[in-house]
Parts: structure tokens; C-alpha cells; sequence
């Protein structure tokens, strides 16, 4: 189920935090304090480092986000390596109710920015949607279930159900099937099968 | 299935045989364009299916121009869940000549076209039911499968709706559907020929119903006067009395099948006879009429009696006729003597004139004296009466009598003649009419009779002959009797004919209206399915989509390509009985949509959509011919947001699929490897490199992605 849009910056850490979870993600507490906050929190799986950060206007994080990536980039060199591409399992998630269109262009500009770590931005239009948070955040969790309820039925074994919405006897689409699986004469087989039908009902 | 290990020789960018083994959860290939990362993933697709269909040709072009064995060959191998393998062999000569392929499973190996049933069975058993089962897993694959630089953008912005729609249905199996709707179709136009050429039959049924009800009618309306059965006894006096009238024809039965001709045949010759008789009986009446009218002969007498007067009276012409030249020549003689009488006076008449008129007292003549006076009076009297001779008529009664006796003579004459020619003339006519009927009895039979014994000869010929022709007659209006009563009957056996033949092609017409209405109702039902099937194959696209939506929307949000329209869904329909698929990009804030992705998003952002859509089929595809996803360089043309977006995405798809991914790009392959290496020990990333191509292929090194020995390192840390 999706949760609700979210209003505020605690609904959407909140939102944020459980999305992660769910998907997969250990939350570090206690240990790096300036990621521990109301508006901030890190998350941690076997692949990925993801700092979560909530702001109240789209101008704070557009003034905090670099302090913020520098600070995730330090944290992550000091604690899981200093090579090139373990900066590549880094995930700064930039999250804020606002909704100031004048400051989208700027917005963008961070999103676009992969120089250090790749930025996950949302604004709140794109997060009053519903599921609107767990979209942002859709890169970082495990693909949903498919739903393929039929998968696992031969196309042409549908097809007697289908054609019965055209009020079509599902034993003559049988039989039409059937012939054409086995090369056999289409006509003549719905023909004698037609015909069988028709003597019994008179 | 997934890949597990590769080998290939002779083909395209490897000339010498090299094997790749695939068998890992990831494989990332690397290498600047060039050195066979295409060749290398064409290579799986070749080996499952016979072609590389975005390569010209009839398959020859996969051969290496610097293969030594003059042939391309690929072995693959693959393995399902259960660990069963199942190794391809395929192999194709340079000319094209010799394509071979065999397949070996756990338990056998097949070759040839049961090598590519077996082949199609293990990996995508829905293609068996294609018209081209290799072609329908081609499709498949490059749809679904492999994904390659050269196609990646087709299906959203070269194709049309119509080949977007079929390529999605060949995807989801709703190509049978299609294939089925089109054979069915064929047979349905077949049926309807075939049924046309009943109902042509059934109007030719109508047609001859029609003309035989005319001719019963008509066969009624003559059938309906009553003649009286033939009496066999009847019939056969009859026979018998034919033969005894000389009649030849052999008689029948009456019930006999023949017995009409025959006694038609019999009727001909009575009434031949019939004439011949009466010809006979007007020729015998004819000569007997001549028989009566013969005359006896004059007798010789009267005529030799008429000659004699005949003579008698020519002698007696010719002394009268001696008598009147006699007084003839007299009476010629007295004339003479007249005329030279006449003569002397005239001459002295004009002597006399001549003396008055020169006379003197002298003769003129002589100059002797005369008695002027009475010369003058002499020359006067002669001039009055000349000589004074006497000139008498001679007497011509004796000539006029005789003359007369001559006629009479001549005329007695005459009439002896002509009762002389008469007799003979009727002599001669007796004689002819007598020589006549002799002929003509001749002719009929009755010898030289002549007389009265031929003239009863005759009448009783006569009576004979009319005797036969009565009998003849007679026999003819018998057998006309016969004749129309045995017309009769056929008549009355041809109404039962007729009527029974009608009745049996009424049967017939009946059983063709049922016939043609029972094949018409099923081209009806035909007709019913085949639209039932066209909305079918509508339907299965668009539940298949419907279900696959939700999985596009999730990529395609994963790889964000754009700020606005960052919605996706697909839009298929059917439009003039044909299925049309669009692929529609949606701004939701503003409510703005696009069916034309290309004109509102930026190449790479297109490059992103394509992407997506080709992951959401793969992922989408419950049961896809190989559990595996090979990406032939995809990086390119993508931005470093998109990139890295797929770069997360394809992360997570490694829990679903063998991934196959290429790049032309070292630090990309870095990455590749690191966001997919293995998790724990149980999985398996390799790098493979391929390096400074040369004509034997390129150089390969492959070498282990290997897992976080510490996974957790903030956790560890804390």
C-alpha cells in the first residue's frame, strides 16, 4: 500500500526511513551523530551507503547539499574505502515538501550533478503525489513483484475464455485451436463439431 | 535457461576458436569498439536461432573473411534451474552451402531440423506453433533478450504502431493468435470456395428440377387420354398376318423394349408394300384398258383393191393428160400463124403511111407513073385493113374438156391415196398398241397374253392386287393402332420416369439447401471466431502490457530521464482490424501526454525510454527464453544520471537475470563490476577483455569480480 502524501519534514523522513527499510536497508545509529538527526539519517546494505536529508525550503537544501555530499563522501572514505569506485556506492537522498518552481532549474542541477556521489532530489511535487516518496527512492529498492497472473498459460489456451466474450462456444474455439496445433483442416473439424451441435438441439 | 559457456570459431570478429565461459551471474565484456563485444553477444543469438536478423544476408555474413576452416561455428551451452544442459552446435560455410546444427541434452543428440525442435522446445516452446519458428524466436530475443546498439531505439521511434504492436505480440504469444486468425482465414476462403461450388451445383439441381417439372407437366397433360391396353393375341394375329403378307420384320413382344421400332419399322414396310399395290393395280388397270381398246387388224384385201383403183387411175390421168398436150400443141400453132399474120399488116399499115405521105405523080420508089388515086385509095384500105387477112379465135373447149377429165382423174386420185394411207396408218397403230401391252404384260408378269385371255389375266390381277392392297391398308391402320398405343405406354413409363426423377432430385436439392446452409452457418461461426480472434490478440497485448505497466513505470522512474514527463505507459488499440501499440510519455502535474516520445525528450532521454521498455519486457516475460539479459554497450548516448540509474537497475535485475553487459568504456566496466559483483560466495561476477584485435580475433583475459569480504562496513564500524 502507498502511504499518504507527505506534508512535513518528519512525515518525510519518516516515509523515507521506512521505504529503506523495507526495502532492505540497515539504519546506523548512534555512531555518526550529524547523520542522526530529525532531518537526517544513514542507511546501509551490502551494496549501497544512503544518506537521507529532509529540509524545510528548497533554498536550505540547495544551500546545505554540498556540506551534506562532503560530509557523506569523508564518512564513507573513513569507514569503507578510499578507491575511486566504492565513491560509487554512495547515495545522497535530498528530500523537501516545498514547492518554489522558481528554484526547479537549481534543483535540477543538483540531480544532474554525479560528480562524488549520485543525488536523489524531490521536491514537494513530486512528493504530494501518492507513493510519491517511495518513487524517489525507487532506485535504491529491490524491483516489486511482477504480476504476470496468467504467465504461465499458453497464449492459445486463452483463447476459448476471450472468445466466449464474443459469444463464441468454447468448445468450437477448441476445436479451431486444436486442428491448428495439430495441422489438421480447420473448417472441417468446427464443421463437424457445428453440425453435432446443431443436431442436438433439434 | 542462462548462459553458460560459449565457444566460437570462424565467427565474424573471432577467426580462431575461443570459449568464453559464461557461467556467472554477471558478465560485463569491455573493450574499445572493435574488438568483438557485438560478435561476442551476436554470437549467443546466432547459436540459438540461426541469424543476427539486423545483418544483411541469408546467414553466410556471420563468417569471418579470415576463418581458416572457410566456416563459422558457435557451440553454446546453456543450463536450467534443475542443472539439465542442453549444448548447440550450429556451424554455416562461407558460401552458404552447408548450415548444420545439432543439439545435445542430457540424453541424446539430435541434428538437423529435430536438432531445432528440440532446440525451440527447450527454450521457447510458444515459437514451435510459428509459421518460422527460428524467425519467431529471433524476434523474440532482440526484443526481450538482447538488446543491441543498432536497434536499441527502434521499437520507440522507427517503428510504426502497427510493427510495435506486432513485435509486443510476437513477444507475448499473441502472434499464434494472429497466425491462427490468418490460417483460419485461408481455410475459411477455401471453405467458401468450396461452398460456392456447391451452391452452383445446388442452382444447377434447380436448374434441371425446373426443366423437369416442365417436361412432367407436359408429359402429363399428353399421358392423359385413354387408349386400351394391348391384347397379346391381337398383337400377335397381327405379326402373323404381316408375315403372310410378305412383311419381313421380325416380329417382338409388345412388352418388348424394341417393340416400337420394330413395328414402326414393320409400318414402313406394309406401307411400302401398299404402295408397290397400288402402283401395280393402276398399272394393271392401265393395261387393261389398252387390252380393250386393241382393234383387230384391217384385212389385206380392201387395200390391194385400193392400190389396184389406185393405178388404174393413174393411167388413165396419164392418156388425158397425153390428149392435152396434143391440143396444145395445136392451138400453139394456130397462134403462131395469127401473130405473123398480124405482123404483115402492121408493116404494110406503115408502108402505106409512108407511100401517102411522100407519094407524087411518080413512085417515089421506082419514078414509074401510077394511077395516084387509086393508090391512094389502095394505101387507104391498107391502112384501114391492113392485108385483109382474117383473124379467127382458136376453138380451146376440146383442151378446157380434157383438162377437166384430168382434175377429176387427179382428185379420184387423191382420195385413193389418203384411204390407202389411212389403212395403213391403222394397221400400223394396231400393230403398235398390240406390241405395247405385250410389253407392258411382259412387265407385270403375264407373258406375251394378249386377247382376251390376257385381258382376264389381268382383271384377275387386278382383283388380286386390290385384294392385297385392302389387306395392306388395313394391316398399316392396325399397326398405326399398335403404334400409338405403344407411344402410349412409353409415354405413361416415361411420366413415371420423370416423375420419379423429380422426386429424387427434389431429395437432392433438399439435401444441397442443407448442405450449403449447414457450410454457410459454419463460415458464419468461421467469421465469428476469426473477429473474435483479431480482439483476441488485442486483448492478450493489452493484458500483457496491463500487467507489464507497473514494471515499465518502476524502470523507467529508476532511470528518471525527464523532470516533467516522467510518466510511461503504453497505449495499444486495433484500428481497421489491425493492432497498433504506442508508447506514450505523460506529464501528470500538468496533465499533458505524448505519443511521440522522440519530439519531447532529448536523444539519450529517448535512449533511457528504450532501455526501460526492453528491461520492462524482459522482466516482464514469465517465462522468457533465457533466464539471461544481454546488453550489447548500452551506456552510450546516455547521460551519467541515466546512466547511473541503469547502472542501479541492472544491479537489482542480477537477482532475476544473467546479465550480459558490454561497454566500450574502462571506467564504466569498473562500475559495471563493482554494482554488480557478488553478494556473498554462492554468486559470480566476471570482467572479460577484449584486447588489440588482430586477424586471429582479439586478445581475451578474463578475470573474477570478487564479493566485500565486509558487506557491511558502517555497521561494522559502529
Amino acid at each position: 500500500m502507498n502511504p499518504a502524501p507527505s506534508t512535513t519534514e518528519s512525515e518525510l523522513i519518516l516515509v523515507a526511513s521506512d521505504a529503506l527499510i523495507r526495502g532492505g536497508y540497515r539504519r546506523i545509529e548512534s555512531r555518526f551523530p550529524e547523520w542522526d538527526t530529525p532531518t537526517s539519517r544513514l542507511f546501509e546494505n551490502e551494496f549501497s551507503v544512503v544518506a537521507v536529508a529532509v529540509f524545510g525550503t528548497c533554498s536550505d537544501l540547495l544551500d546545505t547539499w554540498p556540506s551534506l555530499q562532503g560530509s557523506l563522501v569523508e564518512l564513507m572514505t573513513r569507514n569503507v574505502s578510499q578507491t575511486e569506485s566504492k565513491s560509487w556506492d554512495g547515495y545522497l537522498v535530498l528530500l523537501t515538501p516545498a514547492v518554489v518552481p522558481s528554484e526547479l532549474v537549481h534543483i535540477e542541477e543538483v540531480r544532474y550533478d554525479t560528480s562524488r556521489v549520485r543525488k536523489l532530489v524531490a521536491t514537494g511535487d513530486d512528493l504530494r503525489a501518492v507513493g510519491g516518496a517511495e518513487r524517489v527512492l525507487s532506485p535504491l529498492l529491490p524491483l516489486g513483484a511482477d504480476r504476470v497472473s496468467d504467465g504461465q498459460e499458453s497464449v492459445l489456451d486463452m483463447l476459448p475464455g476471450l472468445l466466449a466474450r464474443a459469444q463464441v462456444d468454447t468448445e468450437l474455439t477448441k476445436v479451431v485451436v486444436n486442428s491448428f496445433l495439430e495441422q489438421a483442416p480447420m473448417m472441417d473439424r468446427l464443421h463437424e463439431l457445428r453440425t453435432k451441435y446443431e443436431a442436438r438441439r433439434t | 535457461m542462462k548462459l553458460v559457456e560459449l565457444e566460437l570459431s570462424g565467427f565474424r570478429g573471432f577467426p580462431k576458436a575461443q570459449v568464453f565461459n559464461l557461467d556467472a551471474d554477471a558478465i560485463v565484456v569491455v573493450g574499445t569498439n572493435g574488438n568483438g563485444k557485438t560478435s561476442l553477444l551476436d554470437g549467443v543469438l546466432w547459436a540459438l536461432c540461426g541469424r543476427v536478423p539486423r545483418l544483411a544476408g541469408d546467414g553466410q555474413g556471420v563468417v569471418s573473411l579470415y576463418a581458416e576452416s572457410g566456416q563459422a561455428r558457435a557451440v553454446l551451452t546453456l543450463r536450467d534451474w534443475a542443472g539439465k544442459t542442453l549444448r548447440i552446435t550450429r556451424s554455416i560455410a562461407g558460401d552458404g552451402s552447408e548450415s548444420r546444427i545439432s543439439v545435445q541434452t542430457t540424453n541424446s543428440i539430435l541434428s538437423g531440423p529435430a536438432a531445432e525442435g528440440e532446440l525451440i522446445k527447450s527454450i521457447w516452446e510458444e515459437a514451435g506453433m510459428a509459421a518460422d519458428p527460428q524467425a519467431a524466436l529471433a524476434s523474440v530475443l532482440t526484443h526481450s533478450v538482447y538488446l543491441q546498439q543498432d536497434t536499441l531505439r527502434q521499437f520507440i521511434d522507427s517503428d510504426s504502431d502497427q510493427e510495435r504492436f506486432n513485435s509486443v505480440g510476437e513477444l507475448f504469444g499473441s502472434g499464434r493468435v494472429t497466425e491462427l486468425q490468418v490460417a483460419l482465414e485461408r481455410a475459411k476462403k477455401a471453405w467458401s470456395t468450396a461452398t460456392n461450388l456447391r451452391a452452383s451445383e445446388l442452382e444447377m439441381t434447380q436448374t434441371t428440377l425446373a426443366s423437369l417439372e416442365v417436361r412432367l407437366r407436359d408429359l402429363t397433360a399428353r399421358a392423359s387420354s385413354e387408349l386400351p391396353p394391348i391384347d397379346g393375341a391381337i398383337w400377335s394375329s397381327w405379326w402373323q398376318r404381316c408375315g403372310e403378307a410378305g412383311v419381313k420384320t421380325a416380329a417382338l413382344e409388345f412388352a418388348s423394349r424394341d417393340s416400337s421400332r420394330a413395328i414402326d419399322s414393320a409400318i414402313k414396310e406394309i406401307d411400302s408394300r401398299r404402295s408397290a399395290a397400288e402402283r401395280l393395280l393402276q398399272t394393271l388397270h392401265s393395261i387393261r384398258v389398252q387390252l380393250a381398246a386393241v382393234k383387230p387388224t384391217p384385212p389385206d384385201e380392201d387395200l390391194a383393191k385400193l392400190r389396184a383403183e389406185l393405178t388404174a387411175r393413174v393411167d388413165e390421168i396419164a392418156a388425158l393428160k397425153s390428149q392435152v398436150g396434143v391440143e396444145q400443141s395445136r392451138l400453139a400453132e394456130f397462134r403462131r400463124m395469127q401473130t405473123e399474120l398480124k405482123q404483115r399488116d402492121e408493116q404494110l399499115r406503115v408502108l402505106a403511111t409512108m407511100a401517102l405521105k411522100h407519094m407524087g405523080e411518080k413512085c417515089p420508089v421506082c419514078g414509074q407513073d401510077h394511077d395516084q388515086e387509086a393508090t391512094i385509095r389502095h394505101l387507104n384500105e391498107l391502112l384501114r385493113a391492113g392485108s385483109g387477112s382474117t383473124t379467127s379465135e382458136p376453138d380451146v373447149a376440146r383442151l378446157n374438156e380434157l383438162l377437166s377429165a384430168v382434175a377429176a382423174k387427179e382428185k379420184e386420185l387423191g382420195a385413193i391415196e389418203l384411204a390407202i394411207g389411212s389403212a395403213e396408218r391403222s394397221a400400223s397403230d394396231v400393230a403398235n398398241l398390240r406390241k405395247s401391252v405385250f410389253a407392258r404384260l411382259m412387265e407385270v408378269g403375264f407373258g406375251g397374253q394378249a386377247g382376251e385371255a390376257g385381258l382376264e389375266s389381268v382383271s384377275a390381277a387386278v382383283a388380286d392386287t386390290e385384294k392385297l392392297s385392302e389387306n395392306l391398308r388395313s394391316l398399316q391402320r392396325e399397326g398405326e393402332e399398335f403404334a400409338l398405343r405403344l407411344a402410349q405406354s412409353a409415354l405413361q413409363a416415361s411420366l413415371v420416369e420423370t416423375r420419379n426423377e423429380a422426386e429424387r432430385l427434389r431429395r437432392i436439392l433438399a439435401e444441397q439447401r442443407n448442405v450449403v446452409a449447414s457450410r454457410n452457418a459454419t463460415g458464419e461461426t468461421a467469421q465469428r471466431i476469426i473477429e473474435g480472434l483479431r480482439e483476441a490478440a488485442a486483448s492478450v497485448v493489452e493484458r500483457r502490457l496491463h500487467e507489464i505497466a507497473p514494471r515499465l513505470q518502476d524502470i523507467y522512474s529508476r532511470m528518471d530521464p525527464h523532470p516533467a514527463f516522467a510518466t510511461v505507459a503504453f497505449f495499444s488499440r486495433v484500428a481497421n482490424k489491425r493492432g497498433l501499440l504506442s508508447t506514450v510519455v505523460k506529464d501528470t502535474m500538468e496533465n499533458k501526454e505524448c505519443p511521440h516520445p522522440a519530439s519531447v525528450l532529448s536523444s539519450s532521454q529517448v535512449n533511457a525510454l528504450a532501455v526501460s521498455v526492453f528491461l520492462a519486457f524482459n522482466l516482464g516475460i514469465a517465462r522468457p527464453p533465457l533466464a539471461s539479459l544481454l546488453l550489447d554497450d548500452p551506456l552510450q548516448s546516455l547521460d551519467d544520471v541515466n546512466l547511473l540509474g541503469l547502472v542501479d537497475l541492472l544491479r537489482r535485475t542480477k537477482d532475476r537475470r544473467q546479465l550480459f553487459v558490454s561497454t566500450h568504456d574502462s571506467r564504466f566496466a569498473r562500475l559495471l563490476a563493482r554494482k554488480l559483483r557478488p553478494s556473498g560466495a554462492n554468486g559470480r561476477t566476471i570482467v572479460i577483455e577484449l584486447e588489440g584485435w588482430h586477424r586471429a580475433g582479439p586478445f581475451v583475459e578474463v578475470r573474477e569480480v570478487k564479493s566485500d569480504p565486509v558487506p557491511h562496513r558502517l555497521a561494522a564500524a559502529s
